[in-house]
């Protein structure tokens, strides 16, 4: 199997719809298509509360969302303005306290704890600032983890997480425990993990904060060889040059979608 | 889609292995406490073992002994034997008895064959005595019915009289004279004896007596030798054991209406002195509470262990539920590595248990059995108290907001 392939995912439809539309003329964004394609992630007066006792205090509210099948969006906002909220909610990590929330048509704000952890398991890869691999597992079993919760046999587990590896570039690094990798590496093999389990979304949490901006660039150019792959990538940031390379800048401020098509 | 059993074990064993100092000081009160169960078992077994091995001794658990009470007062002038009569009654009536026999005994009654002298405890009794002292024949034969119809002058010799008397030499037909009798030896019983290493009370053998027995029919003892039919006892086998308990009202029904209702006799059955060391239980309650009491302080010092170490892990409880794990998987995580804490205490009990089992039965000159069972118990007891102190610590750890742990540094 071709390597690049790894990134491939089964979104066949999109790519129908991507190559009817550079047939017809088309360009290849996304937007374009919108009135063909359902969007993938889709929230409906989202709202968010946090209950400390006698104070409430709104961290979301009236977020409403569409994000399209192999879509690259930045979420952008000034720290507390509630993004990470959102990222956490749109990666089933939290629940909103009103409104609704969809992944592929289904809503998610209805579902059974049990479920949520299977679409974190299955469609969502969680990419972090600070990387949050698991300290005492080395690089290969950090990636297999996803995969064990999928029930996958360790054999396969330890195939398919080679394989990603390979793409990040650190076969050679496999046996090695993460505080001996450079944060560029370590960013490198959380992004491995995000996407083992071949999940159409991937969010990633201000993934350069903690990186020079060689390791940054780095990862970045992973994340747009994903996008170009068809993945769905929502980058949270607050840097205007990291903002760039997406397709579409949602801008949060207060916990309201101050703008949902920014333009850089 | 959980992770299986399997997995939860790898992870146990990897988490124990991250902090195995820490963890290895964990298990020291389970160490102790699987340890002092096994050695209370151990000697409880061991006690079991001596006695049972005492009782198959001296007929098994079917003997049924009837003697003269000793607390009797014979106010009454009744008699405290039995008739050769009384003994056919009682032989015609008790039910499921598989041998009955009685006996005349005298101590110390001096038997030679010539230059040979020596003393011996000379029993006139029956056929059956050999069934129910569960005696074989070395050499020759026991006595028979024949001898007893025909109070024939023959005698059965034990090993010590027979070494004492003739040494080496066969002897089989050869004569010997007890009280001016001659009577012909028809055979030799088995050398007994009885191991019980450094608890035989101070004696060598303890069943040394028998060896020093001479049988001699019952007919000849009391016809041609002069000693009344004066039966101090009746010795039964039953046919099982369970029979060997139900018989005992009818014995007793029995005994009273010889003697016109008084307790003149006193029944001593093995079985039932079996069920009376069980007994014993309430002794080894008391241990049993005293190792429990470990286990327990043992099993909450691990719970305590296990939350400390749930607050440190508290981040990779977070991002194991981001990457796609229930609340069961990470319940099952815990817990599986709560018992794994707790069975390597318990398989570490075992061995010490093993060093120390041998010193502490000489220290306590008692006997020790360590069976495979005892060591299944232990095993399980420090598997329950893994489970039962790594429930809360679990389900805990199960319940975390992913949010909140993957904040935490």
């Amino acid at each position: 199997m071709d390597s690049k392939n790894i990134w491939m995912i089964s979104l066949c439809k999109i790519e129908d719809d991507m190559l009817s539309n550079t047939n017809s003329g088309f360009s290849t964004d996304i937007k374009h298509s919108e009135k063909y394609i359902e969007p993938i992630i889709k929230t409906r007066s989202l709202e968010k509360i946090y209950d400390m006792g006698n104070i409430q205090v709104t961290a979301l509210k009236n977020i409403d969302i569409d994000i399209y099948p192999g879509e690259f969006v930045a979420i952008m906002g000034p720290s507390g303005s509630g993004k990470s909220t959102l990222m956490h909610i749109l990666g089933c990590l939290d629940t909103p306290t009103k409104g609704k929330y969809f992944i592929d048509d289904t809503e998610v704000s209805l579902m059974h704890k049990n479920q949520l952890a299977k679409i974190r398991n299955q469609k969502v890869g969680f990419v972090f600032q600070t990387f949050n691999l698991l300290p005492h597992l080395n690089v290969l079993k950090n990636v297999e983890l996803p995969l064990m919760y999928s029930g996958i046999k360790s054999s396969e587990r330890t195939k398919k997480a080679k394989e990603i590896l390979i793409n990040v570039g650190l076969e050679d690094r496999m046996s090695h425990k993460p505080s001996e990798l450079s944060g560029g590496q370590r960013q490198r093999v959380a992004i491995a993990r995000a996407v083992v389990t071949r999940p159409s979304i991937i969010l990633a949490d201000e993934p350069t904060g903690n990186l020079d901006s060689q390791s940054g660039n780095d990862v970045l150019a992973i994340f747009k060889e994903l996008h170009n792959y068809g993945n769905t990538i929502i980058l949270v940031t607050h840097d205007t040059q990291i903002a760039k390379i997406a397709q579409r800048v949602i801008y949060i401020k207060d916990g309201e979608v101050a703008d949902g098509n920014f333009n850089v | 889609m959980a992770i299986s059993m399997f997995e939860a074990v790898k992870l146990g064993v990897v988490d124990f292995w991250v902090k195995k100092l820490r963890n290895l000081i964990t298990i020291i009160g389970i160490v102790l406490g699987t340890m002092s169960i096994i050695v209370i078992l151990s000697i409880v077994k061991g006690m079991q073992e001596r006695s049972l091995s005492i009782i198959n001794e001296h007929g098994g658990l079917r003997r049924i002994q009837i003697f003269r009470s000793w607390s009797y007062q014979n106010t009454l002038n009744l008699s405290t034997t039995f008739t050769l009569r009384e003994f056919e009654f009682l032989r015609d009536n008790i039910p499921n008895v598989e041998a009955i026999t009685t006996r005349v005994e005298r101590w110390g009654r001096p038997i030679s064959n010539g230059p040979n002298l020596t003393f011996t405890h000379l029993w006139g009794t029956l056929p059956d005595a050999q069934i129910i002292l569960d005696w074989t024949v070395e050499e020759g034969r026991f006595l028979q019915h024949l001898d007893y119809r025909e109070a024939n002058d023959v005698i059965v010799l034990g090993s010590s009289m027979r070494e004492q008397l003739f040494g080496p030499r066969n002897p089989i037909g050869q004569f010997v004279t007890i009280e001016g009798r001659r009577l012909q030896v028809i055979g030799i019983m088995e050398h007994r004896i009885m191991d019980l290493g450094n608890l035989n009370f101070g004696q060598e053998n303890p069943l040394e007596w028998m060896n020093r027995i001479s049988f001699i029919p019952l007919s000849t003892m009391i016809i041609k030798m002069g000693h009344g039919d004066n039966l101090d006892n009746i010795d039964i086998r039953a046919i099982d054991e369970k029979r060997a308990v139900e018989i005992l009202p009818v014995i007793n029904e029995l005994l009273l209406d010889l003697r016109r209702g008084e307790p003149v006799f006193q029944i001593n059955s093995h079985a039932e002195n079996a069920q009376n060391t069980e007994m014993n239980i309430m002794f080894t309650i008391i241990f049993y509470f005293v190792s429990s009491i470990s286990l327990l302080v043992g099993g909450i010092v691990i719970m305590n262990i296990l939350l400390a170490s749930i607050k440190e892990r508290t981040r990779e409880i977070g991002i194991r539920i981001t990457v796609g794990a229930r609340q069961i998987d990470i319940f099952l995580q815990f817990l599986v590595q709560a018992v794994i804490i707790t069975f390597s205490g318990g398989v570490v009990g075992v061995f010490a248990a093993m060093a120390i089992l041998e010193p502490v039965a000489e220290f306590l000159s008692m006997p020790t059995l360590l069976d495979f069972d005892t060591v299944i118990v232990a095993l399980c007891v420090s598997v329950v108290v893994g489970l039962f102190f790594g429930i809360y610590p679990a389900i805990k750890a199960s319940k975390l907001d992913p949010v909140k742990a993957l904040r935490v540094d």
